[in-house]
C-alpha cells in the first residue's frame, strides 16, 4: 500500500482542490447555510457522512453492476438514484433511532441529495480511479478516502466562512453588497489563500 | 400570448437564476473560464430544462405527490444522460472541457427547482415558456461572466486575442476570479434594484 | 405503498429504455470519434509515418512497410496532478512529436504546456522537443515556460526518461 498516495489524495481534496473553494462543488449550500457556525458545522458533518457513504456505494454499484453489464452510460441516473435513496433511508433511520440527532442533522439531509459535492465526488471517483473499464488497484480505498476528505474540505470551508460571517454582522457593509455578494467576495479571498497550497508535493 | 411572454421574460430578468435567485452556481463558476464553454453549458442546461419541464408538466396529473421528487430526478437524469451521450458523439472536445459538469446538471438546483416550483403546477405550454426563459437567463448570465473572465484573464474572446501588449490578470481565470466576478455582479444587480426603488 | 413502488419502477423502466435506445444510436459515433481522435493524434505526433500498429502498451510506426519508430504513452507528476502524454520517437531516440492527452495544470501558467498560440497550429512548447535527441533534453535545449518550471521539468524529464528506458530495454532484448 502506497501511503504517500493516500496522504496526497487527502491533502489534495482538503486543501489544494478544496471542493468548494476551487472546484465550486456544493457552492449553493455553502452560501445558504454559512451564516452561523453551529448549523454550518452540522451541515458539514452531515455532508461528510454522505460523501463518504456515497463514495462507497457508488463504487460498489459501478464496479459490480454497471461495468460488468456494460451499462456505464447509466452512471449519472444510477448514482443520483442510489444517493437519493440512501439519504432518504438515513433520514428514516435516524428519525426512528435518535430524535436528538435528527433534530441536529435531519433538516440538512434533504438538501444534501441535490448537493453537487455528493454526486460530484461519486462521478469524480468513477473517472479518476477507473481506467479502460477496470478498477485501478486500490481504487476502493482511494474512493473512500477521497469521499471522506472531500467532506472534510467542505466542513473546513464552511467553518471558516461561518466564523467570518458571524463577525460580519458588526461591520458596515455597503447596502448593495450585503449578504450574498459580500459572501462571494470573502470566498474569493479565501480561495486566493487556498491557492497557496497548490504545487504542494510529498 | 401576453402571459407566455411574461413567463419567458421573467426568467431573464427578475427571476434570473444566477443573479436573481442565486441558484445553480457550481457550473456557472466552474465552466465560465472561456466563452466557448459557457455557450456549450448554456445550451446543454437549456435543453435539459426544456425537456424535463415539458415531460414533468405533461405528467403532472399522473405522478403521485409522495414520490414526485424521485420521479423528477429520474426524468432530469434521463435528459442529462441524453445530452451527455450526444455531446460525446457530436462534440467530443466540448464534452472534454466541460468534464464532470455535464453529469452534474442533474443536481443543478435550477432544473429541479423549476420542476417543483413551476412545471408540476402549470400547463405544458407555460412550462415550456418558463424553461426557455430560465434557460436563456442562465445562458446569458454564464456568457456574461465568461466574457469578463476570458477578457481579463486570458486577454482573448472566443480564443481570439484582443489587444497586443495587454498582460492578462491570470487570477481571473482561476477560482478566486470566478467568485469575485459573481460577487460583484450580484452586488451590481442589487445596486440597480435599490436605485430603482428610490 | 406498493402502488407507489410500481409507479416509480415503471418511471425508471421507461427512463432506462429511452437511455438504452439513445445509447444504441450514439455509441457507434462515440467509438468512431474516439478512433478518429486517436488516429489524428498518432499522425500528429509522427507525421512521417504512414501506418501504426498497436502492440501491448505502445504503437509501432511504419513507413513503406519499414518499422521506423515508436509512440509511447507516459505520464508525469505535474504541478497539480498527472500529466498524460503520447511521445513519438524514432529508433535513434530522436523525438518526432508529443501530444498532451490530459493535465490539470494551472490555467495561464502550467497549462501552457499544451497552449497553441493564436494563428499557429501546434503547441509552441512541445514543438521545441521536435528533432532533438531524447538524451540531450535539458533546460539549455528547451526553453522553460515562464512561471511554470515544475510543469516544464515534469514534461521534460518524463519524455527523456521514458524514451531512454524504452530504447535501453528493447536493445537489451535484441542483444539477448
Amino acid at each position: 500500500m502506497d501511503i504517500a498516495r493516500y496522504i496526497m489524495i487527502i491533502i489534495s481534496a482538503v486543501f489544494i482542490n478544496n471542493f468548494i473553494l476551487s472546484k465550486f462543488l456544493g457552492l449553493c449550500s455553502f452560501i445558504g447555510v454559512s451564516k452561523e457556525t453551529k448549523p454550518a458545522v452540522s451541515m458539514g458533518m452531515a455532508v461528510t457522512f454522505v460523501t463518504t457513504m456515497a463514495s462507497i456505494i457508488s463504487w460498489l454499484v459501478y464496479n459490480f453492476i454497471l461495468i460488468p453489464y456494460k451499462l456505464t452510460y447509466l452512471r449519472t441516473i444510477t448514482f443520483i438514484l442510489v444517493i437519493a435513496s440512501f439519504v432518504q433511508l438515513v433520514e428514516i433511520v435516524i428519525r426512528k433511532i435518535s430524535p436528538p440527532l435528527f433534530r441536529a442533522f435531519g433538516i440538512y439531509l434533504p438538501l444534501i441529495t441535490v448537493n453537487c459535492a455528493v454526486l460530484g465526488v461519486a462521478v469524480l471517483n468513477s473517472e479518476m480511479f477507473f481506467a479502460n473499464g477496470q478498477a485501478l488497484p486500490g481504487s476502493f480505498l482511494m474512493s473512500l478516502v477521497q469521499g471522506f476528505s472531500a467532506g472534510v474540505g467542505y466542513t473546513l470551508a464552511m467553518l471558516l466562512m461561518s466564523g467570518i460571517r458571524e463577525r460580519l454582522d458588526f461591520v458596515d457593509v455597503p447596502k448593495s453588497l450585503k449578504e450574498v455578494p459580500i459572501t462571494f467576495i470573502i470566498a474569493a479571498l479565501m480561495s486566493l489563500a487556498f491557492l497557496g497550497f497548490s504545487g504542494f508535493k510529498l | 400570448m401576453k402571459k407566455l411572454w411574461a413567463e419567458f421574460k421573467k426568467g431573464i430578468t427578475i427571476e434570473n437564476p444566477t443573479f436573481g435567485l442565486v441558484l445553480g452556481l457550481c457550473p456557472t463558476l466552474a465552466v465560465s473560464t472561456t466563452v466557448n464553454n459557457a455557450i456549450g453549458m448554456g445550451i446543454a442546461a437549456t435543453f435539459v430544462l426544456i425537456g424535463s419541464n415539458i415531460i414533468i408538466s405533461s405528467l403532472r396529473k399522473f405522478i403521485p405527490h409522495e414520490i414526485r421528487i424521485p420521479c423528477y430526478i429520474v426524468v432530469i437524469a434521463t435528459f442529462v444522460t441524453i445530452t451527455e451521450l450526444f455531446m460525446k458523439a457530436y462534440s467530443p472536445a466540448l464534452s472534454k472541457s466541460l468534464g464532470i459538469f455535464v453529469p452534474l446538471i442533474v443536481v443543478n438546483c435550477i432544473v429541479l427547482g423549476r420542476a417543483e416550483a413551476f412545471a408540476s403546477k402549470m400547463p405544458v405550454i407555460y412550462s415550456l415558456a418558463d424553461a426557455l426563459g430560465i434557460g436563456m437567463g442562465f445562458s446569458l448570465a454564464l456568457v456574461l461572466i465568461a466574457t469578463i473572465r476570458e477578457v481579463l484573464g486570458s486577454g482573448t474572446i472566443l480564443g481570439t486575442p484582443l489587444a497586443k501588449g495587454f498582460e492578462p490578470a491570470m487570477l481571473m481565470i482561476l477560482a478566486p476570479g470566478a467568485l469575485l466576478t459573481i460577487g460583484l455582479l450580484i452586488g451590481l444587480t442589487n445596486w440597480i434594484k435599490l436605485r430603482k426603488k428610490g | 405503498m406498493i402502488r407507489l413502488g410500481i409507479k416509480l419502477m415503471s418511471v425508471c423502466f421507461i427512463a432506462s429504455s429511452i437511455l438504452t435506445f439513445t445509447y444504441k444510436i450514439t455509441n457507434p459515433r462515440i467509438i468512431s470519434q474516439k478512433d478518429k481522435e486517436e488516429k489524428e493524434a498518432l499522425k500528429f505526433i509522427y507525421a512521417e509515418a504512414e501506418e501504426f500498429k498497436k502492440e501491448d502498451n505502445h504503437y509501432l510506426a511504419y513507413k513503406n512497410k519499414n518499422h521506423i519508430g515508436y509512440i509511447l504513452k507516459t505520464s508525469a507528476q505535474g504541478y497539480s496532478g498527472l500529466i498524460e502524454m503520447l511521445v513519438g520517437f524514432n529508433k535513434e531516440g530522436i523525438i518526432q512529436g508529443i501530444i498532451i492527452l490530459e493535465h490539470r495544470e494551472t490555467p495561464g501558467l502550467g497549462a501552457k504546456i499544451s497552449e497553441v498560440r493564436y494563428g499557429e497550429k501546434k503547441p509552441w512548447f512541445l514543438e521545441q522537443f521536435k528533432d532533438k535527441k531524447a538524451s540531450n533534453l535539458n533546460f539549455s535545449t528547451i526553453n522553460a515556460i515562464t512561471g511554470a518550471t515544475i510543469s516544464t521539468r515534469a514534461v521534460l524529464e518524463a519524455v527523456r526518461n521514458c524514451v531512454e528506458e524504452f530504447l535501453n530495454s528493447s536493445n537489451n532484448q535484441t542483444s539477448n
